[in-house]
């Protein structure tokens, strides 16, 4: 017994050993904090550095309680992005830990504040969110900023293609009925009007006045769609399209990404050309000062 | 003599290795009022469930003649009987015909029962609104309605006003001698009840007497027993 | 007013009419039983199966039936090693169910789903969930009904119950289970935090002022009826969340009658 103890405690320290002697030469470790966050990193990042991405899979980024092992990682990393202390009212709590870590607000000076926070939604507030990133990896890691600078110009080709395609679809004009108030920027960008749901920000609990309101005005209008973020809402969505002739159209707000959607390969661009055509479809009614 | 109808012949029962009872030997006649008394803990409650069978003895056996015998029980108030339990007399009375379920059966019989207890016109009273003398009645009104040959009491009197405590006794005398039932009462008070019993089955330290109350009224005056109820602070 | 011409809003209407029949039924032996930390773990214990089901996509009232199912076989196992000190597994399991709630809350997607786990969300029944909500209140109604000797000396007397030869044992593990299927179908409609509400107070309302156990039984099924319709009533007209409001309707009330029977007294 005492033996094999001993043998632990060797092969033990042989691995801390050889993997703190490798930790030397390690990638820049980047830490995002909820889905589309990390995934412009990704992209700007590629292969160069370590990314990841604090919120787990299937949960949202507003609510999310960081554990101690999150800002503990972060507390070793090397840069620490999020979007600011709206979307995310814990990112204040993970910069304090990681005291030594830079935090940055990639959403920071592009919207007024008490407005809508979905900045990323509108791809040229995308883009400008990586160049961020590109400006701060360029001097953490230095030796990699051809390559980032790469990585900056395909992305930034990519949203070129993504800009180009929602003007195309000519959605000027248009008005969409949406549950919860996230796509502000997006329709903004591209001459859209947003009516919504829930008014406010953080959708509390599922109005029945709401409910009743939004059933009137889909009926009075004869509005076919109503556009929703793949989620829940505790079924509100659902009670809506079970009374009304109205169908539920995806509209993801890129918060949140399950497993199998990022095992598919989805990421920002994928999911903003499915909005797309969704909203070809949908965003089909105008209405008057509605 | 008139047959047995309880006859208990050397019973133990005991918990973990502690002996509850040990080796206790008595028998009853039919029409007996036996009192069940002596010093604390000495296992008066236990012996009531072994004659209910809720509980079996280590050894010995007990044989209670069941042919046509019925057997009733009113346990000890429970100190956490909430009184605001809301249920009538007449519902509680009811209980003791688990299972019938004729509705017009079931109202003639307790109107019977609760008459026996001179509780005639309490029928829709909540149990809560009764003094506590009342309650015992109807506890005793419940045991009564299923017409049981044998019924035993855990301390009946415990909890009662001196006042009523003198009707609760002499209720349970006329039961005994005009029904002509069994009874067997566990009690501490047995001033009250000695006028209305025949046999007492004295719990000492270390064993188990029956007497006719007779001689237990005069035994208390004997040295022997005297030592034993002061020794243990009974005041019985 | 109009709002209640909405098929939603009706549905609300006849889930909470059904649940808050449901929940007094099962309170009422609750309290007499003293069970009502038995009723309030299993409240938490369901939290656990909602949040489950809001987050993960499975039916809530399925997670949480499952959930308050398995917090009461758990009680009992735990009540099984502390036979002195039975309080001791309501409590775990309380902490259980919110804890293990408390670590899915991690995975809501909406504000809306985390309040809905807790204060229920009556506005936004399926059609599957009402008919299970119906199809359990009714089976509770029948059992209570057919089985009130039974509940009534158990209640007031378990041991002599037991020897007049009730099936003591078979009756608490049905009621067990019909306690955990009335709180199943409550917690995602009224909330699991605002069940023990609605189990516990239309009893002591009802205890305040019936004659009887029949009555006692009645009565308590319409005061649950009556805090859910009024707290429904005034949550649509003046838009608050409709739990809670049936919460202050019920206490109100209970402070209302207790105020007068005093007063009553003098």
């Amino acid at each position: 017994m005492k033996k094999l103890l001993i043998t632990a405690v060797l092969v033990f320290a042989a691995v801390n050993f050889t993997s703190c002697r490798a930790a030397q030469k390690e990638k820049p470790q980047i830490y995002a904090s909820f889905f589309v966050m990390y995934d412009f990193a990704l992209q700007i990042a590629g292969a160069n550095a370590d990314v990841y991405c604090i919120v787990p899979s299937g949960a949202g980024a507003h609510n999310f309680e960081p554990t101690p092992q999150d800002m503990a990682a972060v507390s070793e990393a090397d840069i620490f992005f999020y979007s600011d202390s709206v979307m995310e009212p814990w990112a204040g709590n993970v910069a304090d830990a990681a005291q030594n870590t830079p935090a940055v607000s990639l959403s920071e000076g592009l919207y007024e504040e008490n407005a809508d926070p979905h900045v990323w939604l509108n791809p040229n507030y995308a883009l400008k969110m990586m160049e961020v990133i590109l400006v701060k990896l360029i001097s953490a890691d230095p030796d990699n900023t051809d390559s980032y600078i790469e990585n900056y110009n395909i992305a930034s080709e990519k949203i070129d293609a993504l800009n180009q395609s929602y003007i195309d679809a000519q959605l000027s004009g248009k008005t969409i009925l949406c549950y919860h108030a996230a796509y502000t920027h997006l329709c903004d960008e591209y001459g859209m009007t947003q009516k919504s749901v829930e008014e406010t920000g953080n959708s509390a609990e599922v109005s029945a006045s709401k409910i009743a309101e939004t059933i009137e005005f889909i009926n009075e209008n004869e509005i076919k769609y109503i556009f929703a973020a793949p989620y829940g809402y505790a079924g509100a969505v659902d009670v809506i399209t079970r009374e009304t002739a109205a169908k539920r159209l995806e509209l993801n707000p890129c918060e949140i990404l399950d497993e199998k959607s990022r095992a598919d390969g989805a990421d920002y661009f994928s999911i903003m050309y499915a909005n797309l055509e969704n909203l070809k479809t949908g965003a089909q009614y105008t209405a008057s000062g509605a | 003599m008139e047959r047995e109808i309880i006859k208990v012949t050397n019973v133990s029962f005991g918990y973990d290795g502690n002996d509850v009872l040990k080796d206790v030997s008595f028998c009853a006649q039919r029409g007996d009022f036996l009192c069940i008394t002596g010093i604390n803990g000495a296992g008066k409650t236990t012996l009531l469930k072994l004659l209910l069978k809720t509980l079996k003895p280590s050894s010995g056996t007990i044989s209670i003649d069941y042919t046509g015998n019925k057997i009733s029980y009113v346990p000890q108030k429970a100190a956490s009987f909430n009184p605001a339990f809301p249920a009538t007399a007449a519902e509680i009375t009811a209980l003791g015909l688990y299972p019938e379920k004729n509705k017009a059966k079931i109202a003639g019989e307790v109107k019977a029962a609760l008459k026996k207890v001179n509780l005639q016109g309490c029928e829709n009273k909540l149990i809560g609104k009764l003094s506590g003398g009342q309650q015992q009645r109807v506890f005793i009104a419940k045991a009564l309605i299923s017409s049981p040959d044998i019924l035993l009491l855990d301390e009946p009197t415990t909890g009662i006003d001196r006042d009523s405590l003198g009707d609760i006794c002499c209720l349970l005398g006329d039961i005994n001698k005009n029904y002509n039932i069994t009874v067997l009462m566990v009690t501490h008070d047995i001033a009250s009840i000695i006028n209305h019993a025949n046999k007492v089955l004295y719990f000492g330290g270390d064993k188990v007497s029956l007497l006719s109350s007779a001689q237990y009224r005069n035994n208390i005056f004997h040295a022997g027993m005297a030592a034993d109820f002061t020794a243990h602070g009974d005041g019985g | 007013m109009r709002i209640f011409l909405y098929p939603f809003m009706q549905r609300a209407i006849i889930a909470a009419l059904l649940i808050s029949a449901a929940l007094p039924l099962v309170g009422n032996i609750v309290v007499l039983r003293r069970l009502s930390p038995v009723g309030d773990a299993l409240s938490h214990g369901s939290l656990f199966g909602v949040a489950l089901g809001l987050c993960f996509g499975v039916n809530p009232v399925l997670g949480a039936v499952l959930a308050t199912l398995f917090s009461a076989f758990l009680l009992e196992f735990i009540r099984g090693a502390f036979p002195k000190y039975s309080e001791i597994s309501t409590s775990i399991i309380m902490s259980l169910g919110v804890g293990l709630a408390a670590v899915l809350s991690g995975f809501v997607k909406s504000r809306a789903d985390f309040d809905a786990v807790l204060f229920g969300s009556v506005v936004a029944v399926s059609d599957i969930e009402l008919v299970f909500i119906f199809l359990v209140s009714v089976s509770i109604a029948l059992y209570i009904f057919f089985n009130l000797n039974e509940l009534l000396y158990m209640a007031f007397d378990e041991e002599s119950a037991a020897v007049s030869g009730v099936n003591c044992k078979r009756v608490n593990f049905i009621f067990t289970f019909l306690l955990a299927l009335a709180v199943s179908i409550s917690a995602k409609t009224v909330g699991a935090l605002l069940i023990s509400t609605l189990m516990v107070i239309p009893p002591a309302c009802a205890m305040q002022l019936s004659k009887s156990f029949k009555g006692n039984i009645i009565l308590s099924v319409a005061f649950g009826m009556f805090f859910a319709l009024t707290g429904l009533l005034v949550s649509a007209l003046f838009d608050l969340k409709p739990g809670g409001v049936i919460s202050v309707t019920g206490v109100l009330t209970l402070i209302v009658i207790i105020l007068i029977r005093r007063g009553r007294k003098i």
